[in-house]
């Protein structure tokens, strides 16, 4: 307790610290590597003159050599400023906070679909080793885990917007219906794709996990000394199982993010994905480096969490 | 302790356990008394594990044909009427276990919930079969931990099984299979695991348990040490028969069955070892598996005193050998009259 805690929060700490650092360097580089420029979207404008874009690009900072404009960016993160679009010279941070919502809509009712479905099969699938139920809830992780999400967006557009017309190809709402009912038909598609996309990470660890806690004395002897089985499997299976799967949701929970860029391009909806991927076709260095950076944060923010809960949860590691 | 003319406790006739390929155990008859510690002696693969497993219950996808009849326990002073075990509903089966039979297995640690305090455990099990809530669940827990020998019941609650040693956890456990007051508790070699010093007093407890509280006791082992230790009656099992079954005095002074002789030679003996000559022989081959059994004595590739005739021409049938106003003692020998020494 006490110093030694300390001392292996601050170097955990210190790890993380680093490695963002790394992440922005790495980031900004490339970034400037790629070609395009972010001055392409005014040379066609009407009237610009060789000079008045050296102005612009001064008043960006671009004329800077790259590790000055880098030390710059860094000094005002530092400072709590993300620095400015260069579309439309809004706050970066407020860009990102308002299409987070979307996001998180999306990324959760994605991550109950999941959930839901790939703890039930691998649960299934554990309980019912090697027999046809294990078999097939196997295939359908296959294949699942094979699939491209762009490509199964595309196959649910078809399906039900085009042909069946059951729910809308994309965006967040449709003009002038702000009804619940009429915000979830919107969401369903992207997030059934999302969701089924990643079922097979729960389902396959699930499995896993459970089948060897099944192959335990522990279940046969529950069993010798008359306890439930429904008992069995909640307590026993469904406790011992989901308790390794913390750290795995930690790890897996921002590879979401990475699906949603993916979803959110191909069903247009207004959240980080699409940002980033539009920012990056206009190179609006600021805001892709600001959406670089917080995916960063949150992808450690989400493992360092998970790590706290599993010691929480796991009496073992608490004694 | 054992009272032949009572009814027996469990009684098991013709058992037959496969998995959908050759029988694994193959006509088991056999009884239990009240208050009686059988051991079940063979060596692996003789369907000892598997007997006992499906007279449990506990066995899946296999196919149980036979009898395992239970009757009415101490508790019920014999009056209940028996239970048929094969083929009782899963429901009822699980009724009766941990309550009127119960099972102990070889690792302790992989047997308790990594998970939960002893505590915790005891109570599931005490919840599952008693109405026994708060104070009274709570003193009956630790009686049960100071009942198995452990120090500090108290703080043994609060702890988890990988801060108990391998004794204590053994201990543990077999709590919890008493915790119900079983008339008859399946011991699947349960001191196996455990170093000598502990596993001398895990069989002291037990049978001061089996004294206490009356309770029958199966003891499967390979180790015919630990049987002379505990037992009352000694059962040989060799592929899935029974081979012979007798007093635990008579069994180490005079086994009828070639096997058993051959098993008892292969145990450590103090005196051979001090007299200079500790060479142990182990029967030669193997037990034969499930499908290659054959219809002659299963024991005899490896006999010393097969002949043509009897013993590879038909299966011996288990024949009592008891002279009048012994105890029950059966063998599985066509040969056994001559042999006798």
């Amino acid at each position: 307790m006490g110093n030694g805690n300390l001392l292996y929060v601050l170097r955990l700490g210190g790890v993380k610290i680093l490695l963002l650092l790394l992440v922005s360097i790495t980031g900004f580089t490339l970034l400037h590597l790629a070609p395009g420029d972010p001055l392409s979207q005014f040379t066609l404008a009407p009237g610009m003159t060789a000079e008045r874009l050296a102005q612009i690009a001064h008043g960006m900072g671009l004329d800077q050599p790259l590790w000055r404009q880098y030390l710059h960016w860094l000094h005002g993160i530092m400072t709590g400023d993300w620095g400015r679009s260069f579309r439309d010279q809004s706050p970066v941070l407020g860009i990102i906070v308002s299409h987070l919502t979307a996001t998180i809509e999306l990324g959760l009712a994605a991550l109950g679909i999941s959930f839901s479905l790939g703890l039930g099969m691998g649960l299934m699938g554990a309980l019912r080793a090697g027999r046809t139920v294990d078999d097939v809830t196997s295939v359908i992780s296959i294949i699942l885990f094979s699939l491209p999400t762009f490509w199964l967006g595309l196959v649910f557009i078809y399906i039900f917007s085009v042909r069946l017309q059951w729910f809308p190809t994309g965006n967040f709402s449709s003009p002038g219906d702000r009804s619940i009912v009429g915000y979830l038909r919107h969401l369903a598609l992207p997030a059934l794709t999302l969701g089924l996309v990643s079922v097979p990470v729960w389902s396959r660890y699930m499995r896993t996990f459970a089948g060897e806690i099944l192959k335990q004395d522990q279940i046969r002897t529950a069993r010798a000394l008359g306890l439930s089985s429904g008992r069995i499997i909640v307590h026993r299976l469904l406790r011992g199982a989901l308790l390794p799967m913390i750290p795995v949701a930690g790890i897996y929970l921002p590879t979401l993010l990475s699906g949603a860029l993916v979803t959110e391009t191909v069903f247009s909806w207004p959240g980080i994905g699409r940002l980033f991927l539009d920012s990056l076709q206009y190179r609006d260095y600021p805001v892709v480096m600001g959406v670089l950076m917080f995916s960063a944060i949150l992808v450690l923010v989400s493992s360092t969490l998970a790590e706290l809960l599993h010691h929480v949860a796991d009496p073992r590691l608490r004694a | 302790m054992t009272d032949r003319n009572a009814a027996p406790l469990l009684s098991v006739r013709n058992l037959t356990v496969n998995f959908g390929g050759p029988d694994i155990v193959d006509d088991l008859s056999f009884d239990i008394g009240q208050g009686e510690i059988v051991a079940l002696v063979g060596e692996s693969g003789s369907g000892k594990s598997v007997g006992s497993l499906a007279i449990m219950g506990l066995l899946e996808n296999a196919t149980i044909q036979g009898s395992a009849s239970l009757s009415g326990g101490a508790s019920s002073g014999g009056q209940e009427a028996p239970t048929e075990l094969v083929g009782l509903p899963a429901r009822r089966l699980r009724a009766l276990r941990g309550r009127r039979i119960s099972m102990i297995f070889q690792d302790p640690l992989s047997s308790l919930d990594p998970l939960q305090t002893i505590g915790g455990q005891i109570r599931e099990v005490l919840k599952a079969h008693t109405r026994l809530t708060g104070a009274a669940l709570h003193s009956r827990a630790i009686a049960l931990l100071e009942q198995v020998g452990i120090v500090d019941p108290e703080g043994c609650l609060a702890l988890l099984p990988q801060r108990l040693s391998g004794g204590m956890r053994q201990r543990v456990m077999i709590a919890l299979a008493i915790a119900a007051e079983p008339d008859l508790l399946f011991a699947d070699e349960p001191t196996t695991a455990l170093d000598v010093t502990v596993q001398a007093q895990v069989l002291r407890l037990l049978k001061g348990l089996r004294d206490q509280t009356g309770m029958a006791m199966v003891f499967i082992t390979h180790n015919l040490a630990v049987a002379s230790a505990i037992a009352d009656r000694v059962i040989v099992l060799y592929a899935g028969q029974v081979v012979e079954d007798a007093p635990a005095d008579v069994f180490f002074r005079r086994p009828a069955m070639p096997y058993s002789r051959a098993l008892l030679s292969a145990a450590p003996r103090l005196e051979a070892v001090l007299a200079g000559y500790g060479h142990l022989e182990a029967p030669r081959g193997q037990v034969p598996s499930p499908g290659q059994r054959g219809t002659a004595c299963r024991f005899a590739a490896r006999c010393d005193d097969v002949r043509e005739t009897p013993c590879l021409a038909s299966m011996p049938s288990l024949v009592s050998i008891a002279a009048n106003g012994e105890a029950h003692h059966t063998v599985r020998c066509a040969r056994w009259e001559e042999l006798a020494p």
